[in-house]
């Protein structure tokens, strides 16, 4: 038997151990699509938390028909959608790179913010801007530009989380690359 | 590379989560034990909370002066029916208005008519 599968019938038995050891297995990863969602790194992961105690709440109602990730990033996309409607946050700006009011350096608990000559060219104000047009997509479109662009998840799987056909997703994605095109060509010069 | 994955690269790295450090995990572990914690407490009281109730209504029906009261209860209320029952009995009885003949249904208006004054007058 798969050892992850093991853990989640182990998890669905009540064992908190074996949910735990889940939880270390996906955690990064639904991270960074949490933090794709939200742009900053406090919502995503209040986001995560929250999903995870869902899952927790919920994994005796998983019956094995998907993987457990694509069950789990179901919970956590409509997760993210919750929080980022609860609070409103429409216009969110790419703060988690922004200095704080007094030219602070951010409070982000990163171990390296640069990762290479590519990051060093993207200035603030480019984040900024990225962040706005990501943000202003339509739930659905960023959800799919999030699942393969951030994620790198592949299109059935995408399919599967946000519950639509694979054509569906693939006009979701075209129409989410031609909004930030748009939103994005004058300002970024491209 | 083509224009659009050049476009695509730029904003997937623009919005690419920052490498978070074992003291982030650290705490993050911590805050989501808790949470974990808090809804387990809640899925485990809520079934005992009725689980509660039900054991708290069979010992008051289970209680022997319950029983007695409810006993001299149910007495109490047979005795009064049949005795308003009996007493009910061979008196004139109530029957419907349609039943009747147009000679009696005027014979119970003029009846009617006659047995009050002012309110209790029906008004044709």
């Amino acid at each position: 038997m798969d050892p992850e599968l093991r853990l989640i019938e182990r998890a669905r038995n009540g064992d908190r151990e074996a949910f735990n050891l889940l939880v270390d297995l996906y955690r990064e990863r639904a991270f960074s699509v949490a933090f794709g969602f939200t742009g900053n790194t406090e919502d995503a992961k209040d986001a995560l938390q929250e999903a995870f105690v869902k899952a927790y709440i919920s994994i005796i109602n998983f019956r094995g028909s998907s993987s457990f990730y694509t069950w789990f990033y179901r919970i956590l996309v409509n997760q993210c959608k919750d929080l980022l409607r609860k609070r409103g946050i429409i216009k969110r700006v790419f703060s988690a790179s922004l200095p704080g009011p007094y030219g602070e350096e951010p409070a982000v608990e990163a171990v390296d913010t640069s990762r290479g000559p590519f990051d060093r060219v993207l200035d603030l104000e480019t984040k900024r801007l990225i962040g706005e047009a990501v943000d202003k997509l339509p739930a659905k479109q960023k959800s799919v530009f999030i699942l393969r662009h951030i994620e790198g998840m592949k299109m059935d799987e995408i399919a599967r989380v946000v519950g639509c056909s694979e054509s569906t997703v693939k006009v979701h994605l075209f129409r989410a690359v031609r909004g930030l095109r748009c939103r994005l060509t004058k300002s970024l010069s491209i | 590379m083509p224009t659009d994955e050049k476009f695509i690269d730029l904003i997937s790295k623009a919005r690419k989560a920052p490498v978070m450090s074992k003291g982030f995990w650290a705490k993050f572990d911590a805050e989501l034990g808790a949470k974990l914690n808090a809804a387990e407490k809640k899925r485990i009281s809520l079934p005992l909370a009725v689980f509660e109730a039900v054991e708290d209504m069979a010992a008051v029906l289970r209680n022997v002066e319950f029983k007695r009261a409810l006993a001299t209860a149910s007495v109490a209320v047979t005795v009064i029916g049949f005795s308003i029952i009996f007493s009910m009995r061979g008196g004139p009885g109530l029957y419907s208005v349609s039943s009747l003949t147009n000679d009696e249904l005027i014979d119970e208006i003029v009846i009617l008519g006659t047995c009050g004054s002012g309110e209790n007058m029906i008004d044709f």
